[in-house]
């Protein structure tokens, strides 16, 4: 076959993969804890307020657990961990309605599409890391 | 080929509707449409973070649209197409084998079950460590 | 194989009058196989191009017994009923993969389906999905040869060794890696599943594919590189969206929609590694 070898899918085959990965396993715990918990009374409201969330992102719930020696890493990981989980989402969630459009007879807007569906992905990753890594 | 040909071959096309044929097609279709609930909690979250970075005010107000009732039955919703990405993403990977036992991939039952195990070890600790629940 | 497409109407078969559509009704009073009772209709698919351009149905109600497969159900009708019903068959036991046929919509070996098994009344009996037809049950399956030599589909050697020094060996373990794929009868029916196939006849497919990966896994095989470039193509493995069903009507369990997933893998670990080492393997 004359034709050209695909570099581009296989890259982001690759992040669809991972990504699909990250949401299976992280996804229905952090709705679960995030969206759900406080309706189903698993958490009490004073516990979803500002000021718990705020430290939340600066890691209370882990800096308990962590001891002394891995205290400094308490901030970091909430931050990786949403980091981890919009771009993981975004880019599975992204790639794969990619084909769902094809599917639904988009098939000859690959050159439109892969740009716009892979720069959404990669513009809200990027929003997600600013947000997550610049609070006050 | 320079013979002739006197075939007239019949070109069918595939019907809009073929993934109501068998219900393999139509969980093929719910599973695929997984992506757009994905991707709409990663927005959701993105939402979230700004609200909770512009500041207490911005918060409570993002808070009385994310318990609103609507909004909790739309994560409700998420929720489940998110267990179903999980259930169906671990059936669907074990098509590539991580290890091999004398040549022959592993029981698929194996691999889910060591999926299943790894979910549910990191839900607990997401759980434990994120938010000292339980 | 029965009943390739004629290049000119046979002037051999009973003379149905010269007419377009619809298709004459099927006759009553056939005998039966011994030791028959039962009947049952069946509601094939027909494409006859010298007389119309258009495919339609004609139904056929004949007896049958318990032993009695699909095919066993077109021998009769081509054999006591209407001598120009065109289809392939061979071997009529799994191994040729020249009989399949859309039954009740999905994909199947006629040769290898009972007829006490359809609870349908009629069975309704097509040309296999997706392909283009040419006559009656009879596909075109020139596009499926062409996609399965598309992908190297034979050892490739960098360095062959000589003949004295003997053949080269392989362990269980080494055949084992590649022989569910190499149990494929080219029979077309996992191409008649596939809705992406339907949709893009470009697409390589379940059985080329699973061939690639036969020879991929094959510890033989040195031409890795240029078969992984052969089905990475835009109309390759990537347009795959695992929709499964090629896996499930395989009647040789290939698991083709495996294979293609595991090529995904293999082609996207090669990328990754040209990245990552642009000097080593390229
Ligand atoms: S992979 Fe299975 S269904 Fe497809 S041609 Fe081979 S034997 Fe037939
Ligand atoms: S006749 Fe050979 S496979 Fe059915």
């Amino acid at each position: 076959m004359a034709e050209r070898v695909d570099r581009i899918t296989p890259t982001f085959w690759g992040l669809f993969t991972l990504g699909g990965f990250i949401a299976a396993f992280l996804l229905p715990v952090l709705i679960m804890m995030n969206s759900l918990a406080y309706p189903l009374r698993v958490v009490p409201w004073g516990a979803v307020q500002y000021a718990p969330a705020l430290g939340w992102m600066r890691g209370d719930p882990v800096v308990f657990l962590l001891g002394r020696s891995a205290a400094w890493l308490a901030p970091w990981l909430p931050k990786l961990f949403l980091v981890l989980v919009i771009g993981g989402a975004l880019f599975h969630g992204l790639h794969r309605f990619k084909y769902v459009l094809y599917d639904a007879g988009l098939h000859g807007a690959k050159k439109v599409l892969d740009p716009v569906m892979y720069g959404i992905a990669a513009v809200g990753t990027a929003a997600g890391v600013f947000l997550a890594f610049s609070f006050p | 080929m320079a013979t002739q040909t006197v075939r007239k071959p019949y070109v069918r096309h595939r019907s809009a509707w073929w993934w109501t044929k068998n219900p393999r097609y139509l969980l093929f279709q719910v599973r695929e449409l997984t992506s757009v609930f994905v991707v709409a909690y990663a927005f959701l979250l993105l939402w979230q973070l700004w609200a909770l970075r512009s500041g207490p005010e911005s918060y409570d107000a993002f808070l009385q649209m994310w318990y609103s009732r609507p909004m909790v039955i739309v994560n409700g919703i998420i929720l489940a197409f998110a267990l179903l990405h999980s259930v169906t993403w671990f059936a669907a990977t074990t098509k590539v084998p991580l290890f091999r036992i004398h040549g022959r991939p592993p029981p698929v039952a194996l691999t889910i079950g060591i999926y299943v195990a790894i979910w549910i070890v990191l839900s607990l600790v997401v759980a434990k460590l994120l938010y000292g629940v339980p | 194989m029965a009943g390739a497409p004629a290049p000119k109407p046979a002037s051999a078969t009973p003379p149905p009058p010269p007419r377009s559509v619809p298709p004459p009704p099927p006759k009553p009073a056939v005998p039966a196989p011994k030791g028959s009772s039962k009947t049952i209709k069946l509601r094939i698919g027909r494409y006859r191009p010298e007389r119309s351009a258009e495919p339609f149905y004609q139904e056929f109600t004949i007896p049958y017994r318990d032993d009695m497969v699909v095919l066993d159900a077109l021998n009769y009708i081509k054999d006591r009923i209407d001598p120009t019903l065109a289809y392939r068959w061979s071997c009529r036991m799994g191994i040729c993969g020249s009989c399949g046929a859309d039954v009740e919509g999905s994909p199947k070996l006629t040769c290898a389906l009972y007829l006490k098994d359809l609870r349908k009344s009629p069975v309704t009996i097509e040309p296999l999905a997706n392909f283009a037809v040419l006559k009656d049950l009879i596909v075109d399956i020139e596009p499926f040869m062409e996609k399965l030599e598309s992908v190297n589909p034979y050892i490739v050697r960098g360095d062959e060794k000589p003949i004295e020094r003997g053949e080269y060996r392989q362990t269980p373990e080494e055949l084992e890696l590649y022989r569910q794929q190499s149990l494929c009868i080219n029979c077309m029916l996992c191409y008649a599943a596939c809705p992406v196939y339907g949709h893009d006849e470009k697409f390589l497919g379940p059985a080329a594919s699973a061939l690639a990966l036969r020879y991929e896994m094959d510890s033989r095989d040195q031409g890795s590189e240029e078969r992984l470039a052969a089905v990475a193509t835009s109309h390759g493995i990537w347009q795959c969206t695992f929709v499964g069903e090629c896996s499930v009507v395989c009647p040789k369990h290939v698991d083709p929609a495996g294979a293609i997933q595991q090529l995904k893998a293999r082609a996207a670990t090669r990328l990754m590694r040209s990245m990552l080492l642009p000097l080593s393997t390229r």
